[in-house]
């Protein structure tokens, strides 16, 4: 089957690109990044990585096969701090260089980091009841992602709420670099106050096809964390080209 | 619920939340061109002007 003819794999994966410029050289690599390979990749990725850790994986000694959500909630979690991460280094190119190119990624990376968080505490909760028999609790692990969840919801709504864009992105840029504070906070808070959470394991501690299955489905999220910023940057472009467009209107009207 | 109960649970949700949010920025993309392309073009540059 021609890879042109199939079907998207994720929605939106094969329409036209979120990155505009195009090489006239072939195939560069945002031409690349724009097609549906990127979606493909990660949804292949995906899939793969997550039968391997539920198939080919051991039963955890101690938690049995409970341990798996280990593959997913984990992964989740890196990825939101990856995507954090990226917000506090195009909220600083923003400041440093005001180009609308920064406020767009910076606010892709946002929200898809929104979402990984959300999904993190989520499924951290579906493996706590069952393995410290309660949906929640004040873990100063559960609590300062619980903080950053709401920092970077805060991002957005100030987003929302800010119509004028220079504003917009140089209030969103100063809260991108703020908010990546608290990302050393929760990942050291596991071992700043030793409650609940357990502290992150490392390949030595960990059995070899554990940190196999770990790693796959690490780099399965790192590739949707980059699908997703691309094509929330392109709905970022789109809306940067309908505000251009309706001004201009208005101007030509006026 | 079995331990297996909540391992499909969280592998299920996992796949619903990321295709939901894929979902969601399609829609979002698909809305926005559908809204570029009613809005007039840009304004003629000066050279489109020219005689």
């Amino acid at each position: 089957m021609n890879g042109s003819t199939m079907a998207p794999p994720l929605p939106g994966v094969g329409s036209p690109g979120g990155f505009e410029t195009a090489s006239p050289r072939g195939r560069s690599v945002r031409e690349w990044l724009n097609g549906p390979g990127l979606g493909w990749l990660a949804l292949i990725a995906l899939a793969g990585a997550q039968a391997f850790g539920l198939l080919a994986t051991p039963a955890d000694r101690d938690m049995g096969h409970l341990q798996k959500i280990m593959y997913v909630h984990v992964p989740a979690a890196w990825a939101a701090l990856v995507a954090f991460f990226l917000v506090f280094v195009w909220s600083v190119l923003y400041l440093w260089r005001r180009s609308a190119r920064y406020d767009g990624l910076a606010v892709a990376a946002a929200e898809a980091g929104v979402v990984f968080t959300a999904l993190t505490l989520t499924l951290g909760s579906l493996w706590g009841r069952p393995t410290w028999g309660v949906w929640w609790t004040w873990d100063p692990r559960l609590t300062t992602t619980a903080i950053l969840l709401l920092i970077y919801a805060g991002y957005l709504a100030l987003r929302a709420f800010t119509d004028e864009p220079d504003r917009r992105a140089r209030w969103s840029a100063a809260v991108g670099v703020l908010g990546f504070l608290n990302v050393p906070i929760v990942y050291m808070s596991v071992r700043w106050w030793r409650t609940l959470h357990q502290v992150q394991s490392t390949p030595d501690t960990l059995e070899p096809t554990f940190a196999w299955g770990l790693r796959l489905n690490a780099i399965a999220f790192l590739l949707l964390l980059a699908y997703f910023i691309v094509r929330r940057r392109r709905v970022a472009q789109l809306e940067r080209r309908i505000d251009a467009r309706l001004e201009s209107a208005a101007l030509a009207g006026g | 619920m079995s331990e297996w109960g909540y391992v499909v649970a969280a592998f299920g949700l996992t796949w619903l939340v990321l295709l939901a949010y894929a979902a969601y920025l399609w829609r979002r993309i698909r809305r926005a061109d559908a809204l570029l392309a009613q809005l007039p073009g840009a304004p003629p540059s000066a050279e489109e002007t020219l005689p």
